[in-house]
């Protein structure tokens, strides 16, 4: 199933595993989950600020990735660290 | 030490300077020591005042004299800067230490003795030692702060323990999800308004943050089908730490240290609450056609590179990068030099926002200036809305403001 990133501090939000803290149970699709709903780690992006995950580049504002080892290190994803092979070797921008 | 990393083949070098500067935060819960030892050592009583004079003397004074630092890390060492576990432990430090002060300072006020300290204090040296367990206690939120705002479950345990002191926990949820998602509006209670005075934000701010701080959890308990009275509510656990700490040491040391227990967090919340104030004096994002506002961006908030605050709060007042970033460490946050700056550290800052008239000489033509003189772009107070429009209105725009700090 899909997943989709918080643009600023990496949370991922996997829809086969929801997030029942926040009170969405598993298996809910991320259309579902409310449009101002806040990221719940950073608290500064909402639902509509989400990308997908295979889409997120770094940071939306300053292009950085912050957080790729805990990320990885958490779901097991592909290494989008600057200068990996996931973004064609090149530094983010 | 030298952090580096290799991007690209390019091996990109940086050495923090205030890294060992860092450990110097968590000697601000050492404060009750410094006061036992003063006070065994000549017997006088005004050694139990010392925690406001180091935060509203020393402080300043030191500011001043150490002068500004901005040095900022490079990108592509901000990713090895945060994994580097020695800064975390610098935080983690804070807080064994602020607990061990507030138990100390309990039994104080419970009538104990010690050596150095042969008679119970008098009521005026406990009301001295309460307002620097105070100090103690809202530098503490602030250690909170940069903890509660982690991924890490365990360093979310951390800022529940470093609230207990002053029953503040709610500011963890409310902090997090309501201040950082409405910074800078007119809806958030926790951002100073221009033409307000501190005394008025005061009870905005903490009751507003309250109420936010239960809806926040409620909405969240609504979404789950469940009622929001439960030990899993984050406003209500966070709490709990606190009725195990007051309940603890009333049991210990008498229910008759309750009075100076409450003084010691009014003051540490009215510390915390200050910074506020100043953080955000007058911002405001504008309202998009789609009826969100702006992004928080870097000209929302009030900045400061004085050495010497920032290194007792964690690099705080870089506080533009903290609110574009609000899950990156401390040691990792840069200055921006298109944010606004403030004339002196926070701690200096506090000290003018006591007289209104002092705040706003000093701090009303820097958020015209930064509005370019446009004073309806500010967040402006309801109640003295009209006379800034009037002084300032879009019929006397001048150019005159006092040149922004722009580094």
């Amino acid at each position: 199933m899909a997943e989709y990133i918080c643009p600023n501090c990496e949370y991922v939000y996997a829809e086969d595993k929801g997030d029942p803290r926040e009170g969405w149970p598993p298996g809910t699709p991320f259309a579902d989950i409310d449009p101002d709903w806040t990221c719940p780690d950073c608290g500064v992006r909402e639902q509509v600020d989400f990308v997908p995950a295979e889409e997120f580049t770094g940071n939306d504002q300053d292009g950085n990735i912050i957080s790729a080892e805990t990320r990885m290190a958490a779901s097991g994803q592909a290494d989008l660290r600057p200068g990996s092979p996931a973004l064609g070797g090149k530094e983010a921008q | 030490m030298t952090v580096q990393a290799t991007v690209d083949g390019r091996t990109v070098e940086w050495t923090d300077h205030k890294r060992y500067l860092w450990i110097m935060g968590a000697i601000i819960p050492l404060i009750p020591a410094v006061m036992w030892g003063a006070y065994a050592a000549t017997g006088w009583s005004v050694w139990w005042f010392f925690g406001p004079f180091f935060v509203f003397a020393v402080i300043p004074v030191a500011d001043m004299i150490a002068g500004l630092d901005r040095n900022n890390p490079p990108d592509e060492l901000i990713e090895a800067l945060e994994e580097d576990r020695y800064y975390r432990w610098v935080t983690y430090a804070f807080i064994p230490a602020q607990l061990a002060g507030f138990i100390w300072g309990a039994y104080l006020l419970g009538g104990g003795t010690m050596p150095g300290i042969a008679d119970p204090l008098s009521v005026i040296e406990k009301i001295g030692l309460a307002t620097g367990l105070g100090m103690v206690a809202g530098i503490g939120i602030n250690t909170a702060h940069e903890l509660g705002h982690k991924k890490e479950e365990h360093e979310r345990w951390f800022a529940r323990i470093a609230l207990a002191q002053t029953f503040y926990g709610h500011f963890y949820i409310e902090h997090n999800r309501g201040h950082h998602v409405r910074v800078a509006t007119p809806e958030d209670p926790a951002s100073a308004r221009l033409g307000e005075t501190v005394w008025e934000f005061m009870p905005r701010t903490v009751w507003g943050s309250l109420k936010s701080a239960w809806s926040l959890e409620k909405k969240r308990f609504a979404r789950l089908g469940k009622s929001p009275y439960s030990l899993k509510n984050d406003v209500i656990n966070a709490w709990a730490f606190s009725v195990v700490l007051w309940g603890g040491v009333m049991i210990a040391f008498g229910w008759q240290i309750f009075p100076y227990l409450v003084i010691q967090a009014v003051l540490g919340i009215w510390l915390l609450e200050s910074v506020n104030y100043l953080e955000h004096y007058g911002m405001k994002r504008q309202k998009l056609e789609s009826g969100r506002y702006e992004r928080v961006n870097p000209s929302h908030s009030w900045n400061s590179n004085n050495i010497g605050t920032n290194v007792l709060l964690y690099h705080l007042q870089r506080h533009s990068d903290h609110h574009a970033n609000p899950t990156r460490r401390y040691q990792a946050l840069r200055d921006f030099k298109e944010a606004p700056v403030l004339p002196t550290g926070y701690a200096g800052m506090i000290v003018l926002s006591w007289v209104p008239q002092i705040w706003r000489s000093v701090m009303d033509e820097r958020v015209l200036a930064h509005y370019d003189g446009d004073v309806e772009r500010a967040n402006l107070h309801p109640r003295t809305a009209r006379k800034y429009l009037a002084s300032y209105g879009a019929s006397t725009v001048s150019s005159t403001g006092t040149s922004k700090e722009v580094a």
